[in-house]
């Protein structure tokens, strides 16, 4: 009897005191939902003393703001429900004002020109709630490199915000394209992210597919069609100057540069047969990676440069496929129903992003590197070419109406979307507009 | 012999003693057992205070209090489902115009040379296509990543119906009878309520007033990853007075965490959602609390 009596009573006696125990532990509450809204964010005027500078912050407080706002993830607020103006960078906000009217972070700055003619643009990023300065920067440029200051600012404060690192101060370059469908003149161009500064790149004599931006900025390879045989080309945006890349025996297509910049990965068809090679920009050196009867095409790197994924069909049908850089370890990872295109690894590593097709229709998604959680971001008719944000936070593609037998219809436009498949934009462009290719962070060098 | 036998008689008699003084210390621990799920059973409506347990002495009162707080952090909030599809107040005129962005365009022509008019517009329509599409990715549910996004769609149109399915049947059936112990019990509570832990439902509203102002960090990389703790020191009037991110060295380092933790401190700063719905009378108990973000459930996890 005894012996299980004395763990019995020993364990009523534990068990008596464990409710204070209990009892007495801190409270803890578990949140475990939320919501998704853009967070509320007030833009005011980046004043100065002068006209001239009131009106350059104005206009800098506007590309901010906008920025913001196409992100999908901020929404400025209508500077005429501010309570405070004119804040002054030299003294405190009152944040009781800006709470009122439900901001959660603030912008202030200010514009101020040197006697060299540049202006410099001083902001401050405020969290309202907690009274805190976030961020606080200056930047110093030639007046004319007011956007760019802007759009630095908005990639900064987004930054500060989200922890990801921005995308705003960033070009795109795409093909423009006009006339009729039989007798299309296609251009390349580009822009900044948000459509401004525009410009055509070549004249449009001879067709030009494909376009996409070097890691290092001036560049841009792309496809052109000159004396009617397809081969990649580069062209340097800053000196205008265009080359054949490499001279081979048969057609050459769908170039992507390394993350280094270093190279250029691409299609060749010679014999009926396409495989992927690589080549060196600076030795020239030429190098095949896919040894296959199937159709080898669409490569594009990983991040870290370790691996390639491309798009093939010796399974019986067009599906994507990651190698190592040295093509060796070939695997397939799409596994869905239809067919998959145009794979390009997302510069934050973690996706891959496709064109798919399926049941007559094309879509826009994303699938991890594995091939598993595919998510089909947009449809229609015809969406294609996807590209991503330097960030791998925003892809960008273009959608095709279908042409009707009349002639009319076929109009091309570029759009972005959030990966996560909300705040689908159009980019608005002078012309009709497919094949886009974002560019990295503009750096400052 | 017979001192022998006395012994042994006196030895059983000690035994039969200790053995009856021992049983009811006994007894007390195993209503304490019965008493945690009687508790669960309160919901929101009744925040009366009168919470507590079924119509007994006041002895389980206290008793019972122990076994709850661990509880809390499971699921299992009834009311947590029902009332999210409604988050904030203001949410979709937002929406509205943020996507038009109406002011950029007057604004435009106020402007200096270059015409700073943001260009790219939203478009309605393709919203509604992107509706359509969601469905096609739930074909993988299972997969985390994918639910995130499709979680974050779908959240304000439906947002939570993921929970457990018993929330239905339990609120119907105890909602009488909650309200006659409420009734019941209304004076006995002012007495021991200090000390008494809060009710699930009681942190169940807090927690939906909370999230109604926390701003996920949706498509962040693994962000369903980043746990956030944030100590809170209240006033008695339900608002925070302090305020402070437990793992200040990894702020320092990490600005993924950083964000996320920022979004948390907000979510508990904002004055839309204050005062905390908390019952006065167990200031103690909420004096100084710890709030634990945890986005892991919204990405499908």
């Amino acid at each position: 009897m005894i012996p299980w009596r004395l763990p019995v009573l020993l364990a009523a006696f534990l068990f008596s005191l464990t409710p204070f125990n209990a009892a007495q532990a801190e409270l803890r509450i578990d949140i475990t939902r939320g919501t998704v809204e853009p967070i509320p964010i007030a833009v005011t005027d980046f004043g100065g003393g002068s006209d001239k500078e009131k009106q350059f912050g104005q206009g800098i407080s506007e590309v901010v703001a906008a920025d913001l706002a196409r992100s999908g993830l901020f929404r400025p607020l209508d500077s005429r429900a501010f309570i405070q103006t004119g804040l002054s960078m030299a003294t405190l906000p009152r944040f009781g004002d800006w709470r009122v009217i439900n901001t959660q972070a603030l912008i202030q700055g200010r514009v101020r020109f040197m006697e060299d003619g540049r202006i410099r643009v001083e902001f401050r990023l405020w969290d309202v709630f907690a009274e805190q300065s976030m961020e606080g920067l200056a930047y110093t440029a030639a007046a004319k490199g007011w956007r760019r200051i802007a759009h630095k600012i908005a990639d900064a404060v987004y930054k500060r915000i989200t922890g990801e690192s921005g995308y705003f101060d960033t070009r795109i370059v795409y093909i423009s394209e006009s006339g009729p469908l039989n007798k299309r003149r296609k251009r390349l161009a580009i822009m900044d992210q948000d459509g401004e500064n525009h410009q055509f790149l070549t004249s449009g004599d001879d067709l030009v597919l494909t376009p996409r931006f070097s890691p290092t900025l001036q560049e841009i390879t792309y496809l052109s069609y000159y004396a009617n045989t397809p081969r990649v080309y580069i062209f340097n945006i800053d000196t205008g100057r265009q080359e054949v890349l490499g001279d081979f025996p048969g057609m050459t297509f769908a170039p992507r540069f390394s993350p280094d910049g270093k190279k250029v990965i691409m299609s060749l068809a010679k014999d009926g047969n396409t495989e992927i090679y690589v080549m060196d920009l600076r030795t020239r050196v030429v190098k095949r990676l896919t040894n296959h009867s199937a159709i080898d095409t669409s490569p594009s790197y990983s991040p870290d440069g370790k691996q390639i994924t491309f798009n093939s069909d010796r399974g019986g049908s067009q599906q994507i496929y990651v190698m190592d850089s040295d093509g060796r370890n070939v695997h397939r990872i799409s596994y869905g129903k239809g067919r998959y295109a145009t794979p390009v690894w997302s510069p934050r590593g973690d996706l891959i992003a496709f064109t798919k097709m399926s049941r007559g229709k094309f879509f826009i998604g994303v699938m991890r590197k594995d091939g598993s959680g595919e998510r089909l971001l947009a449809e229609d008719f015809l969406v294609e070419a996807p590209t991503w944000a330097p960030n791998g936070r925003v892809l960008m593609f273009f959608r095709q109406e279908p042409s009707r037998a009349d002639g009319s219809g076929g109009r091309s436009r570029i759009y972005s979307i959030d990966l996560t498949g909300e705040n689908e934009r159009e980019i608005i462009t002078p012309l009709e507009a497919s094949d886009p290719a974002w560019s990295p962070l503009i750096s400052d060098r | 012999m017979s001192r022998g036998i006395l012994t042994s008689v006196l030895f059983h008699l000690f035994l039969a003693v200790a053995g009856y003084l021992g049983l009811p210390r006994l007894n007390r621990p195993e209503l304490l057992v019965e008493a945690p799920i009687m508790v669960e059973l309160v919901t929101v409506d009744d925040v009366t205070n009168a919470a507590p347990p079924p119509p007994r002495p006041e002895k389980k009162a206290k008793a019972l209090p122990p076994p709850e707080p661990p509880k809390v952090d499971e699921p299992k909030h009834p009311q947590a489902a029902a009332p999210a599809p409604a988050p904030a107040p203001e949410p979709k005129p937002e929406i509205a115009a943020v996507t038009p962005s109406p002011d950029a365009k007057p604004k435009a022509k106020e402007k200096p040379k270059p015409k700073p008019k943001a260009k790219p517009k939203a478009k309605p329509k393709p919203l509604s296509k992107l509706a359509k599409v969601k469905p096609r990715r739930k074909p993988k549910p299972p997969d985390t990543f994918a639910s995130v996004l499709k979680t974050l769609a779908d959240l304000k149109k439906h947002a939570p119906q993921p929970k457990k399915k018993d929330k239905a049947k339990k609120p119907k059936k105890k909602e009488s009878f909650e309200r006659q112990i409420a009734r019941a019990l209304v004076s006995p509570t002012s007495k021991f309520s200090t000390d008494r832990p809060l009710t699930i439902s009681e942190i169940d509203l807090v927690r939906q007033q909370i999230a109604k102002c926390w701003n996920l960090p949706s498509g962040a990389k693994d962000a369903e990853n980043l746990v956030i703790e944030i100590s809170v020191e209240m006033n008695p009037d339900g608002t925070p007075r302090q305020a402070r991110i437990r793992d200040q060295k990894r702020l320092q380092t990490d600005p993924f965490f950083r964000a996320a933790a920022e979004s948390a401190l907000r979510a508990v700063l904002n004055q839309n959602c204050q005062p905390f719905k908390l019952p006065r009378e167990k200031y103690d108990r909420w004096r100084s609390m710890t709030l634990v973000f945890n986005p892991k459930e919204m990405f499908g996890s």
